[in-house]
């Protein structure tokens, strides 16, 4: 094959047995790959109704035909199952090298089955697979288990690992490749806990080969110029990362601050992009391939929280920072730091805690339940504390493990958190930016932006300008990034590309690596085809309209004060205008129809 | 009448200031607001302009938070006491 390698590495951890198998053409063509595929693989071997964290869920790391090719950015691979978190169809994306060296390896993705009797990692060099005993390892943060497997395998190793926090099955647990690189979201290292799998190891020394090299030189060099030569691609996201963005949401009244009860933060430039890169960048870096490098290179040499490491990143800097009433950028990096080491999802950490600073300063929980630790807006020692506590399973860290949903459940008071599909949701307030609450609404993993980034033509104004505070063409456009998103998810690519090229770039660079003739509309149609799959997964599991929703606070609660003073979220403008242009019945159920049309 | 001018990434490196109040006439737009900072900051003529004095596209410019784009462009009236932030593209996620 071209593109795709061709095979499938199944493991099964139960009894040990390593298989290779053939990968289906016909079935990679529909789904692509990545995300797509491995999600089709999912949901063709698991009952939808399992408990995620029971042996019988299955555990996929997934490359697209686009990984590891000369593709300007495509680093990225999804780890694929059913999420603890919400109990929705889980991908997770990361960049790295991960996701090419299993394609170098000769394999597309690797299927993991069943649960270890004890901890074990699985070493795949090249054709040669093992399962290896991991005690020595179990226990150990992400820098030390990376280091100590390659030192057991190959320096040259990529190691994707679970920390202390996906061993135990902190529900936002992450699994982390190349130490700082995360497939974050939905709690995919606590599936791989719940395995008592500690890491995937992997050299490949093969290649992938295209179907067309001529044509793909110039499919890539094309889509290489375009992102050089765009302003934010080429250029705004390498000099300040994706966190000068704080600024920019908070001068728009859309920085959502102390838990989402404000849109705007005060000192929000303290722990912004411009902050950031004169304070403590020491350089960007990029993944494999990669031509942007949002990545942030950092050192804190304050001695409270000395250290070096990558991040943050927007997300971060904002949960950890404004969510929590926090301006105070060391700390917000240390507490990056300790999500990295421990392999937590940073975003869900920090409003985690936002969530249990909400319960706090309402007097719903107290000093008796946190272990002493005053857990006001703005202190910036208990945000590192608790992040800690949280990844070393100590104190009130084994409630916050829960996640924001599950510890205000537990007290009587779910509507503290901030979640969709119970999970967290990012840095732009729906009340503020209307069409990203409708795909928070929608997101087929709960709170997520990178579903459907409708902040970039509400705020960004790219490539068009829409107003943040109207409905009008919110669901089509949340649509058109929903179906784009999936299907570049599934190719291989970096989101972040789409900051210069589009579908017409995606889809020739595809066609031309595969040898399959994707026009823009198949393409497209593809990333239809995946968003539709996975929705009639989440119906299956249990999931119905009823969660196509946002928190109370977001539907009733008008921001305080700022630019979008007064405005609540008009979700329920938006939603049925949704389910229409999808193609679903008024419940949200996709139609006879529309599934003949996908072919599902 | 005065306003409160803010800028921001390289913006800010090349008009030097994080904030500053500034005193305008009377009537000024946001696009006769521009025209003096360019007058004052000749490089950045280039980050905002093209070569037909068209403001880039994906520069975003807020006059209280709202972007001038659902308003009335660079033809935005300023009034006494207003915000104009000022950010080159750039994004994230």
């Amino acid at each position: 094959m071209h593109g795709w390698i061709g095979t499938i590495l199944r493991v099964n951890l139960a009894d040990g047995s390593i298989k290779k198998e053939a990968l289906d053409r016909e079935l990679a063509k529909k789904y692509i790959g990545a995300r797509g595929l491995g999600s089709r693989i999912l949901i063709n071997e698991i009952d939808p109704k399992i408990d995620a964290l029971s042996a019988d869920n299955k555990l996929i790391f997934a490359a697209g035909p686009l990984s590891g090719t000369n593709a300007p950015s495509a680093a990225h691979y999804n780890v694929v199952t059913k999420g603890p978190l919400g109990g929705t169809i889980a991908a997770s994306s990361s960049g790295g090298v991960f996701g090419p060296m299993l394609k170098y390896a000769g394999y597309d993705l690797i299927i993991i089955e069943g649960k270890a009797k004890k901890p074990v990692y699985l070493w795949i060099n090249d054709a040669a697979v093992e399962i290896r005993d991991a005690a020595g390892i179990w226990g150990k943060a992400v820098p030390e288990t990376t280091e100590a497997i390659r030192a057991a395998t190959d320096e040259e190793a990529s190691v994707a690992c679970i920390g202390p926090a996906g061993e135990r099955m902190v529900l936002f647990a992450s699994i982390m490749n190349e130490c700082n690189r995360a497939a974050g979201r939905t709690g995919v290292g606590a599936v791989m806990g719940s395995k008592n799998l500690k890491a995937v190891a992997v050299r490949g020394t093969g290649a992938v080969r295209v179907a067309d090299a001529k044509a793909f030189r110039e499919a890539m060099l094309k889509a290489t110029d375009m992102i050089k030569k765009h302003p934010v691609g080429g250029g705004g996201l390498r000099m300040y990362g994706t966190d000068v963005l704080i600024n920019i949401l908070n001068e728009s009244g859309g920085l959502p601050t102390r838990n989402f009860r404000e849109g705007v933060f005060a000192t929000a430039d303290k722990v912004g992009g411009e902050s950031l890169t004169k304070n403590i960048l020491t350089r960007p870096r990029g993944c494999f391939s990669c031509i942007i490098s949002c990545g942030r290179a950092t050192r804190i040499t304050n001695p409270k929280y000395a250290g070096f490491g990558e991040g943050p990143e927007y997300e971060t800097a904002w949960s950890f920072g404004p969510d929590c009433g926090v301006d105070d950028l060391d700390a917000v990096t240390k507490a990056h730091y300790l999500c990295n080491e421990y392999g937590m999802d940073a975003i869900s950490m920090g409003t985690t805690i936002a969530c249990a600073m909400d319960l706090f300063e309402n007097g719903i929980i107290t000093t008796k339940d946190t272990g002493g630790i005053a857990l006001n807006f703005g202190n910036a020692e208990a945000v590192v504390e608790m992040t800690r506590l949280t990844g070393a399973g100590e104190g009130f860290g084994k409630k916050l493990a829960l996640g924001s949903y599950r510890l205000a459940e537990s007290y009587g008071h779910a509507e503290y958190s901030m979640t969709a599909k119970k999970q967290d949701m990012p840095a732009y307030d729906p009340r503020a930016v209307q069409g990203i609450g409708l795909n928070y609404a929608t997101s087929n993993r709960g709170g997520c932006h990178v579903r459907g980034y409708m902040t970039a033509v509400e705020i960004l104004g790219n490539p068009i300008k829409m107003d943040n505070l109207t409905t009008e063409g919110k669901a089509q456009w949340t649509i058109i990034f929903q179906n784009l998103t999936a299907a570049l998810d599934s190719s291989g690519m970096c989101l972040f590309t789409t900051f210069g090229i589009g579908g017409d770039e995606l889809a020739a660079l595809v066609s031309t690596a595969t040898g399959v003739p994707y026009s823009t509309e198949e393409f497209m149609k593809a990333g239809e085809r995946i968003w539709n799959m996975e929705r009639l997964f989440n119906m299956k599991a249990g999931l119905a309209a009823k969660d196509d929703t946002l928190p109370p606070r977001m539907l009733n609660d008008p921001l305080p004060a700022g630019p979008c003073k007064g405005e609540v979220s008009k979700l329920s403008q938006m939603l049925p205008e949704y389910y229409t242009l999808r193609g679903w019945d008024k419940d949200g159920v996709p139609t006879k129809e529309k599934k003949a049309e996908l072919g599902l | 009448m005065k306003i409160t001018l803010r800028t921001f990434a390289n913006f800010r490196e090349i008009i030097g200031i994080r904030e500053k109040e500034i005193s305008l006439p009377d009537g000024e737009t946001v696009g006769g607001l521009l025209k003096g900072l360019c007058k004052a900051h000749p490089t950045l003529q280039e980050k905002l302009f093209d070569a037909g004095a068209e403001l880039k596209p994906y520069v975003i410019i807020l006059k209280n938070g709202r972007n001038i784009a659902s308003l009335h462009h660079i033809d935005t009236v300023i009034e006494d006491g207003d915000v104009i932030a000022l950010f080159p593209p750039v994004a994230g996620g």
